[in-house]
């Protein structure tokens, strides 16, 4: 005892009480969220039954929707996700490509699969944005434009798509996703059929890593066969199933994932659009959303549903997840950072109480808790702080209790959209689900603590995740159906 | 000093426990996974073969081979049961319309329709939890909280099946405690169209956007009134003359849905002109641009039915039903009609015209916004003055109007900064200024200033010069002195 010295053992036994209470309150709220959802999905599922997006869809008041595509080097994937987006099912909508000053043949793509020609169009930006420089309209599919700018950065691409949109509602999408034909009409449909005023409305990313698509349609699902990829499966299941989905019905959301989320108009044009004070500018502009609403005294709505869906390609190496993992939590540091008058309080809501404080301490410090408990534990019990039985139960519970939680999120799946067809990939899904927390959690949490390490350094860089393309086969350009569907011209 | 260590027997008690709590639990899960996809497997064969033993297929029911002895058999079959097989083909009723009615007769036959009706009323037989375990969905039955769900499924059966006579039902159901139930049991009376449901549609517009004790979105009742035949326009008419804007302005896109799309009926819509022309007259000069812009286009919609107007109207007509034509051609093409021709609609008698107009100088780009300008100076009426400054605010064309400031005198856009001042509007400029390019441009301003003076700045300087002025003479509004400041 004496090596240690008093002080030692003394911060030793207070990091083992954070480290539990860290791992009693962490997983004390996923074990809610993740009961929260059970019910509120299958609530949902059964709801389906009734919904009204046939409604929606052969309504002439139904509003218009803009997509804006921001894209920057997406040589690989933007005819696909382009052709997705013009093949939505809904009454009136419009796809703004916005080409953030790509280097590869990104423009060069879209030009011959769509047949663009340029056009000139008047450019008031409400928002402040890098110029654009050319506007190109598509012979084959009227409305869809694309806007060719210089390098500006995600935010400024997103705020350039604002700018042109005309209608009331956008809808953000990744250009490396592919949309579902009904995504549109399901994210509309709580916007349109609830008394309040609803500002965002989300819907969730899947992977399509391991499915085939042709034509921006996946034609086939399943899962993917590298074991990386197949982590990240079930982690997307859990994060967007169960913490999403709870976080939505306490009314805390302050996630929702740009790749799909469909935004007011008139409201980001109120809070200055997209912020490159952050490298997650979707999760920013959610919280100023929040914010603004809060201190305006409004009850604006944010809605998040779980069928809407896109599908995007997860990172397939362990640089390029690193990569996004890093920016994640960088991002996730700064929002906190940014909107740290929000918490604690009450003005807030169930944001600035409960939240944005969870995300605070078990998301951002949490990290850093979990990734020096991994040394501290081994070290209090080699110095005789805690036993070998408490030491092996604890690390045993913590692997566990993160399969317990990531097989509910399977279970979650199979009660509710049964999106893979094999009972195989079921078995497959719950075997990675208990094992997901040996090695890729601990990778995970490697790449996090680089993220706090890249804040606490001031670093601001958003780091491109390149992607393989595998997944999507470009086929033949036959956008006839999809430009008649599409119905009304340009820009809403 | 002897360091108190904790001792964490309990501890490592409380950890085994949950431990096995947590892996019994996981199992459970993954059992429960498993059992969930074997089942749903075989109850999806269960249901389809059940199916098929009672000929309850698309393609049988159409066929007519449906026969009495099914129909014996299902009539001893439980009702829920009897949905459940049911399920599959109304939701396809949307896409084959000629199960309707097939299904409709059988409903009835069965008692369905019936049931459906109680069950909207919130009439629930008594269940047991012995007997809710044995039926499909009996957890709904048995929970009183869960049983929206039924409810809202029943609204929508009757609805999908078209039955006419439960529309007094489904109009209860709108005061349902369950927002689920009232918006299902509004797209069922959209389906229905009865008639005489209509003006309760319209009732419920006012509770919506004033009593907020409505769970329905005006724009789900809006939708559902769209759907209503052109004959029924004349009973919107309260709607048209509710004290809320918006009210005024959803019954007016209502009317225009109904002589956009209902060409069928379309002229049971113009046996009403009379009294229409006379409410959207009101409504054309209404003090909300919105509802004005809607007004004018439904003016223009049913002048273009009239044999007499046409789309671009010769000069000398001036007629309504020509105006109206004209504001639709301006509404939807405005670059197909020249400038030249534009001007004339901005005086207009009508103010939605006249917004029309505004817009279609907009629509022209650089050049008609130069036009714009010049109207805007040279023009005495105020009114137009006024439209011109929102849709200029609007269309987001003031900073670029700010930008364009030259050190001329002569020069159009320090001329219209110069009205803007004299008529007190300069907040809608300082409201350009003070958005993000707004101060991403005073910012580069500043810049310039510091390193020379180019003739930019000097314009701002003349017109700093003048609202100083403007400021000595007097308060103009709130325009100049918000600007200074």
């Amino acid at each position: 005892m004496d090596i240690w010295g008093p002080y030692c053992v003394h911060a030793l036994v207070f990091f083992n009480l954070l480290i539990l209470s860290y791992f009693v309150f962490g997983n004390g709220v996923y074990t809610a969220l993740m009961v929260i959802s059970l019910r509120a999905i299958w609530l949902h599922s059964r709801r389906l039954a009734y919904q009204g997006s046939a409604e929606l869809r052969g309504s002439s008041l139904t509003p218009a929707v803009t997509i804006v595509i921001p894209a920057w080097n997406e040589e690989r994937i933007i005819v696909e996700t382009v052709r997705s987006a013009l093949a939505v099912d809904y009454p009136r909508f419009s796809v703004i490509v916005v080409d953030d000053g790509s280097t590869d043949s990104t423009l060069k793509r879209l030009a011959t699969a769509f047949r663009l020609t340029p056009t000139e169009l008047e450019y008031h930006p409400v928002l402040s944005t890098s110029p654009p420089h050319s506007f190109y309209v598509s012979l084959q599919a009227p409305n869809l434009l694309v806007v060719s700018k210089q390098r500006g950065g995600k935010p400024d691409a997103l705020n350039t798509g604002i700018n042109l949109c005309r209608s009331p509602y956008f809808c953000c999408l990744d250009a490396d996703c592919i949309l579902e034909r009904e995504a549109l009409l399901r994210l509309m449909d709580p916007v349109l059929s609830s008394a309040r005023e609803i500002i965002v409305s989300g819907g969730i990313v899947r992977i399509i890593n391991g499915c085939i698509g042709s034509n921006g349609e996946i034609v086939k699902l399943g899962l993917p066969r590298n074991s990386l990829e197949r982590f990240q499966v079930v982690e997307y299941l859990r994060s967007f199933l169960t913490g999403r989905n709870g976080w939505s019905l306490l009314g805390g959301t302050v996630i929702v994932s740009g790749a799909l989320a469909l935004f007011q108009h008139r409201a980001v044009m109120e809070v200055g659009g997209f912020s490159a004070d952050t490298v997650t500018e979707d999760m920013d502009l959610v919280i100023t959303l929040r914010r603004w609403a809060a201190d305006r005294g409004s009850d604006a709505g944010f809605s998040f549903t779980s069928d809407p869906v896109c599908w995007t390609e997860c990172p397939a190496t362990v640089a390029m997840l690193n990569r996004q993992r890093r920016r994640w939590q960088l991002g996730l540091c700064q929002c906190l950072r940014k909107h740290r008058g929000m918490l604690f309080r009450r003005r807030y809501g169930v944001v600035g109480l409960f939240s944005l404080p969870f995300h605070l301490y078990v998301e951002a410090l949490g990290t850093v808790v979990e990734f020096l408990g991994y040394l501290l534990i081994p070290l209090s019990f080699f110095g005789g702080l805690i036993s070998a039985a408490f030491m092996i139960l604890f690390i045993l519970l913590g692997l566990a209790y993160g399969g317990f939680l990531s097989v509910g999120a399977v279970l979650l799946e199979e009660m509710t959209y049964r999106r893979y067809p094999r009972l195989r990939d079921v078995l497959v899904l719950l075997a990675y689900a208990m094992l997901e927390n040996v090695g890729y959690r601990q990778l995970i949490l490697f790449f996090r603590v680089q993220g706090i390490l890249k804040f606490l350094l001031g670093s601001h860089r958003w780091e491109k995740v390149t992607h393989e393309g595998q997944s999507l086969s470009t086929g033949p350009t036959d956008l006839a159906p999809a430009a008649a569907a599409g119905g009304t011209g340009k820009a809403g | 000093m002897v360091i108190p260590i904790p001792s964490f027997s309990f501890l490592t008690n409380l950890a085994r426990s949950t431990l096995a709590v947590v892996a019994g639990g996981t199992l459970l899960l993954a059992a429960g996974a498993m059992v969930r996809r074997w089942h749903s497997d075989r109850f999806d064969l269960r249901v389809k073969k059940l199916c098929g033993d009672y000929g309850l297929t698309p393609a049988g029911l159409l066929q007519g081979k449906y026969s009495p002895q099914h129909l014996a058999g299902l009539r001893v079959l439980p009702l829920s049961t009897l949905e459940l097989l049911l399920e599959p083909l109304l939701l396809r009723c949307s896409s084959a319309p000629p199960l309707v009615s097939v299904l409709r007769g059988l409903s009835l036959e069965l008692g369905l329709i019936d049931a459906w009706q109680r069950r909207v009323l919130g009439q629930f037989p008594s269940t047991t939890l012995r007997q809710a375990l044995t039926m499909p969905d009996g957890l709904l039955y048995f929970l009183p909280r869960l049983r929206f769900l039924l409810r809202a499924r029943s609204a929508r059966n009757l609805g999908l099946l078209r039955h006419q006579a439960s529309w007094p039902v489904l109009a209860r159901a709108l005061d349902d405690a369950h927002p689920d139930v009232q918006q299902v049991a509004l797209r069922s009376l959209a389906a229905l169209c009865v008639p005489e449901s209509l003006p309760v549609l319209v009732a419920q517009m006012d509770k919506a956007v004033s009593a907020r004790r409505s769970g329905l979105s005006l724009h789900s009742l809006k939708a559902a009134l769209a759907t209503f035949p052109p004959s029924q326009a004349l009973q919107l008419l309260p709607a048209l003359r509710h004290p809320d804007p918006r009210v005024r302005g959803a019954a007016a896109e209502v009317l225009r849905e109904m002589a956009k799309h209902q060409t069928v009926g379309f002229s049971a819509l113009l046996q009403y002109r009379a009294v229409l022309d006379r409410e959207l007259a009101a409504l054309a000069s209404d003090a909300d641009p919105g509802v004005r812009l809607i007004a004018g286009e439904v003016i223009a919609l049913l002048a273009s039915a009239s044999p007499s107007s046409g789309m671009t109207p010769a000069p000398e007509e001036n007629s309504t039903g020509a105006r109206a034509g004209a504001l639709q051609a301006l509404l939807e093409r405005p670059k197909l009609l020249r400038l030249a021709e534009i001007q004339r609609f901005l005086s207009d008698p009508q103010p939605s015209v006249r917004q029309a107009a505004v817009r279609a100088y907009l629509a022209h780009g650089p050049r008609g916004i130069s036009r714009l300008y010049e109207v805007f100076l040279k023009t005495v009426d105020k009114s137009l003055r006024d439209l011109i400054i929102e849709e200029l605010d609007q269309a987001g064309v003031l900073l670029s109007l700010l930008q364009n400031l030259g050190d001329s005198p002569s020069n159009l856009e320090t001329q219209v900064v110069r009205q803007f001042v004299s008529m007190g509007a300069t907040h809608r400029l300082k409201a350009a200024l003070t958005n993000q390019s707004g101060r991403r441009f005073l910012e580069g301003l500043l810049e310039n200033l510091e390193d020379h003076c180019p003739p930019r700045i000097d314009a701002w300087l003349g017109l700093c010069a003048a609202l100083s002025a403007a400021k000595r003479r007097g308060p103009a509004g709130h325009g100049p002195s918000s600007l200074a400041a």
